[in-house]
């Protein structure tokens, strides 16, 4: 508590007058020789405790008369740091740090903790006397100031208070604090002392936190700039008389979605991750409904068992109607910081490729066919994809490519002119094209009709050892997998062994020199691309330079055939799933990749809030976007032709940031001890005292309090006035 | 019809009543054996006057014969040598032998200001008047008086110079000493062993009470007991105001206390410990008389005497 005018605290002294006042009275008793003493004796004894009370009552009423206006006249200010006013020391310069991290948000008796910190700090404002000069900053995932430097207009801090609310970040106080120091050293010119001088500027940092661990990280930074003064650091405790065990919270930390093979098509897995923040003994085991939706649709409903201190993961299957990126979320029961029981991801739900096999040595014999490895590749562990088509290369005129996601000419040595451009134009408007190499391979007519797609031009068939032929003993392994590329992601330690020690006799050359863009998926020993893959238009086409038969390779029998394979096709397809590993939390910012000749980009917030990009900010390959400061899902919508249309690979989620899910609360001297760097805090016990008396009067303005003490005063003047007239009337 | 000025007033005369003598009055009178006479003055002014002689042996006078004594009282040697009919009488014949009991302890000294009579005052006032009258009528009277134990003793005469000696003791009677009137009535009984009117003049403070069973004793054993409960009038309303240090006149007891706080809790304990002497007296067939000493204790002898002569009327 402070006071406006202290001085006039002085006149407490009046409250003593009652007491001397009494004490006269008692000291100079009217001496009276009485006989009738034992009959006296006996009415004190009947009276005595009565007439005690009674007296008591009286001398405190008065006194707490003279007290109450006393205090009243010198103008209590509660909730305020008490050198914050004005008093004889001068004026004071106030940093208001407010922690606006996300655990700000949670709620206990239906008030958030941020709503808490707000009225404390507005109390702090109230308090300024009138050469008083404070600022605002918050600690959120990027510290920042309310007002540039200190100022004494209390509508201007008023103004910055009301547009303060929680992030969904985590917050550094110790950065905030710093910032707020460096802040109140700058001097305006009216205040710059004379040259040669340093100044002293007394100031004080308040921090309004609910005491969260994670906000307290870097160490602050005390000393004023351009002065020789130390703010002094005061920690205060928001959620004062909030009890410990209240200040416990479960999270979801992270959500997976993965396709399930072999189940029902587009069936999706979603494992999420539960982390109760608490002791065991804090809290009891409790079972939580969870719950996985798509948009405002409950999808799957289940519960959880959560027992604190643990981690728990819970999954949750959805077979989803369309494919697609679908963005959906995870829902847990709700707790004291609900905005962390909701953890959004996008699922890729695997689309089904339609495919179209051509077969370029169709044989009666089924292990001499061409294709008779690839059928069995691609049928292996995959009920929820449709059974490819097979023809030869005479039907492939007759065949409706727009049918077909797919297209594979597996070894086919030559096809008509004619569908070699509808092939090409297949692959330009999104279709995936796979070629196999084959010994009679054409690359005269591939080059001159898909020579626009293909990765490069085909020089023609390389014998490993010439000499001795194709089938000799002259052979090349492979080597320098790209494991980065989607399609080889999956290989790792024996698996890899499984593909590199594939046998080539023979493979076909391509043509160096281009500057086409061109990923090689894997090499030769000797250097030669095995794999390349290359886009063209909206489609990828992939090219083996081995052959899938065992006519120049071994590599249709080695164990990475099938999983290869499969991945090709799903990549041509645009159906590989490919969980997005970037994880987006709110506050950081998100990188889009920008489509080949897209016009304009956009995001759009869960808010409805738009980011556009136009054609002449694209230069780069990608964009950055810095709006994520909601939870929630981001669509991204590309323009080629003047119109948006979604650009479904870039959409993505942003989650809270999770590192403030532990509300667990340190003690007022240990975040202060951590803000200042040193072992424990050196003024903690003035705070957690403080701390206390504002949590007990933070609420009350400087009228309630004076008119709570006029009501005191009024109540004094009723008891005295009663007990003086029931003794009057004796 | 006696008259008298107030003291300290402004002269005006007010009528009064035979026996009614203002107590503050008698105060200033500081003899007591004329504050007695006054008393017992006022309370004979307009009763009728009669003298009764007994019949024992002891002779007192002679009396010339007038029509109507008894001849058997005649002397015949006076008749003799004279030639003149002389009755004899008799000194120790009395029809009524009293007793005045006057309580000397430190509380009956209340008040202490010479301008009102103490309790003291006030009952050897009556006591005197009383063995005045008495004496004047020929009866036979005594005095006891006690503190902490019966102190002195003037056996029941009907002689001549008796009264002197009885105003002398009550003269120089002065309030001390704790009061023992239970001890002192007991010890008094023992010695007393005719008939008699005991009249007991005391504030039955400081265990006052208890003595009234010794009381009760004493009229068990056939006396006729008069209580003479002698309070003063601050002990009955309680006057006093602010804070106060009330200071025993019997020991070293004290308290400080604000007299009104008090004022109706001890207006209740001095009624129910005037009503509970009064009743237990009743009970006990004794005669109880509230004296408050500032009633006339010239019509407070009268009304005495009025009922025993009264008494003794109907007796025979």
């Amino acid at each position: 508590m402070s006071f406006t005018n202290p001085l006039l605290l002085a006149g407490l002294l009046g409250a003593l007058l009652p007491i001397i006042i009494h004490l006269i009275h008692k000291r100079r008793p009217r001496e009276q020789r009485f006989a009738a003493i034992e009959l006296v004796l006996q009415s004190v004894e009947r009276v005595e405790r009565r007439w005690r009370l009674r007296r008591i009552i009286l001398l405190a009423a008065r006194v707490l008369l003279l007290s109450a206006l006393a205090i009243a006249a010198a103008g209590p200010l509660f909730g305020v740091a008490d050198e914050l006013v004005t008093t004889s020391a001068g004026p004071t310069r106030l940093g208001i740090v407010i922690d606006t991290s996300l655990s700000m948000r949670a709620r206990y008796d239906g008030v958030t903790s941020i709503s808490r910190a707000l009225t404390q700090a507005r109390n702090l404002v109230d308090a300024m006397g009138p050469e008083d000069q404070a600022l605002l900053a918050i600690a959120e995932g990027r510290p920042r100031l309310l007002m540039d430097r200190p100022t004494p207009d209390k509508a201007t801090l008023y103004r910055a208070l009301d547009a303060v609310e929680a992030s969904y970040e985590h917050g550094d106080l110790g950065e905030a604090v710093t910032l707020a120091t460096k802040a109140l050293g700058s001097l305006s010119n009216e205040e710059a002392p004379p040259e040669g001088e340093v100044p002293e500027v007394a100031a004080r940092v308040v921090v309004l936190t609910d005491l969260a661990e994670p906000a307290f990280g870097a160490t602050a930074e005390l000393a004023l700039p351009g002065t020789k003064s130390l703010a002094k650091l005061e920690v205060v405790d928001v959620l004062d008389g909030i009890e410990r065990e209240l200040r416990v919270n479960d999270a979801i930390t992270s959500v997976e979605t993965l396709n399930v093979p072999g189940e029902a098509p587009r069936t999706i897995e979603v494992r999420a991750r539960i982390v109760s923040y608490a002791k065991e003994s804090e809290s009891a085991a409790r079972a939580a409904d969870i719950t996985l939706r798509g948009g405002d649709d409950d999808l799957v409903a289940a519960s959880v068992d959560i027992v604190p201190g643990t981690i728990v993961d819970k999954v949750l299957r959805h077979a989803f109607a369309d494919p697609g990126r679908v963005p959906v979320h995870v829902v847990l029961e709700a707790d004291a910081l609900a905005e962390d029981n909701i953890r959004y991801a996008v699922a890729d739900v695997r689309r089904q490729v339609r495919i179209l096999i051509v077969d370029g040595a169709p044989s009666g014999i089924p292990k001499e066919d061409e294709i008779f490895y690839l059928e069995r590749a691609l049928q292996a562990g995959a009920a929820d994809q449709p059974i490819p088509r097979v023809i030869t290369a005479d039907d492939l005129s007759r065949a409706d490519l727009s049918a077909f996601d797919v297209v594979i000419l597996a070894g086919v040595p030559a096809f008509a002119r004619s569908d070699g451009a509808r092939l090409a134009d297949f692959v330009e408007k999104g279709g995936g094209l796979l070629i196999t190499a084959s010994e009679d391979l054409d690359t005269e007519l591939y080059g001159a009709e898909l020579g626009r797609v293909l990765p490069r031009a085909l020089r023609g068939l390389k014998v490993v050892d010439p000499e001795a032929g194709v089938g000799s003993g002259g052979i090349v392994s492979l080597a320098n997998p790209n494991l980065e590329h989607p399609v080889m992601e999956i290989f790792s330690g024996d698996s890899l062994g499984g593909l590199l020690s594939t046998r080539t006799t023979a493979y076909l050359l391509l043509q160096p020199g281009s500057d086409r863009p061109m990923t090689t998926l894997v090499e030769y020993d000797d250097g030669q691309p095995a794999i390349v893959e290359a886009e063209a238009g909206q489609g990828r086409v992939v090219l083996f330079t081995m052959s899938i038969d065992r006519e120049l390779s071994d590599f249709a029998i080695r164990p990475a055939f099938v999983p290869l394979v499969r991945q090709v096709v799903l990549h041509l397809g645009h159906a590989l799933g490919r969980p997005d590993a970037r994880v987006t939390v709110v506050g950081e910012p998100r990188m889009i990749a920008v489509p080949r000749s897209a016009m304009a980009l956009r995001v759009t917030a869960p808010n409805g809030d738009e980011t556009t990009w136009e054609k002449s900010e694209l230069n780069s390959t990608t964009v950055r976007f810095d709006g994520t400061r909601l939870p929630g899902d981001y669509r991204v919508d590309v323009s080629y032709t003047g119109t948006f249309e979604p650009l479904e690979g870039e959409r993505f989620v942003a989650n809270a940031d999770t590192r403030e899910s532990d509300l667990r609360p340190l003690s007022i001297e240990e975040a202060t001890a951590m803000l200042l760097g040193t072992a424990e805090g050196a003024t903690s016990a003035e705070s957690s005292a403080l701390a206390r008396a504002r949590a007990l009067t933070g609420a009350l303005s400087p009228q309630t309090i004076v008119g709570l003490l006029l009501l005191l005063m009024v109540l004094a003047f009723f008891v005295e006035s009663v007990i003086t007239a029931q003794r009057i009337g004796r | 019809m006696a008259t008298t000025d107030r003291p300290g007033g402004d002269g005006a005369v007010e009528s009064k009543q035979p026996g009614e003598i203002d107590p503050t009055v008698l105060a200033d009178i500081g003899n007591l054996t004329m504050r007695a006479r006054v008393v017992a003055e006022s309370a004979l002014a307009g009763m009728h006057r009669s003298r009764h002689h007994g019949t024992s042996v002891e002779f007192a006078e002679h009396k010339e014969y007038s029509p109507g004594d008894n001849v058997r009282h005649l002397d015949w040697r006076a008749y003799a040598r004279f030639d003149r009919d002389y009755i004899k009488r008799f000194e120790d014949e009395s029809n009524l032998r009293a007793l005045c009991v006057v309580d000397s302890s430190g509380s009956m000294g209340y008040p202490t200001d010479k301008e009102r009579l103490s309790k003291l005052g006030y009952a050897t006032t009556c006591a005197g008047a009383l063995a005045y009258v008495l004496a004047r009528q020929g009866d036979a009277v005594g005095l006891a008086t006690f503190a902490d134990k019966l102190d002195i003793r003037v056996p029941s005469r009907a002689r001549r110079g008796h009264l002197q000696e009885i105003l002398s003791v009550l003269e120089a009677l002065k309030a001390d000493g704790p009061s023992r009137l239970r001890k002192a009535l007991d010890a008094l009984s023992e010695g007393l062993t005719r008939r008699s009117i005991v009249v007991i003049f005391s504030d039955l403070l400081d265990g006052g009470l208890e003595a009234l069973e010794a009381i009760a004793r004493l009229r068990a054993r056939k006396h006729d007991v008069v209580l003479m409960h002698t309070l003063d009038p601050d002990e009955l309303e309680f006057p006093f105001e602010d804070s106060t240090l009330f200071v025993s006149m019997e020991d070293e007891r004290s308290v400080q206390i604000d007299a009104r706080a008090i004022r109706d809790a001890y207006l209740e304990e001095v009624k129910r410990f005037v009503e509970s002497a009064e009743t237990r007296c009743r009970s006990s067939r004794v005669e109880y008389q509230l004296a408050r000493t500032d009633h006339p204790p010239g019509k407070l002898i009268a009304e005495l005497l009025s009922r025993r002569n009264s008494m003794r009327s109907v007796a025979r």
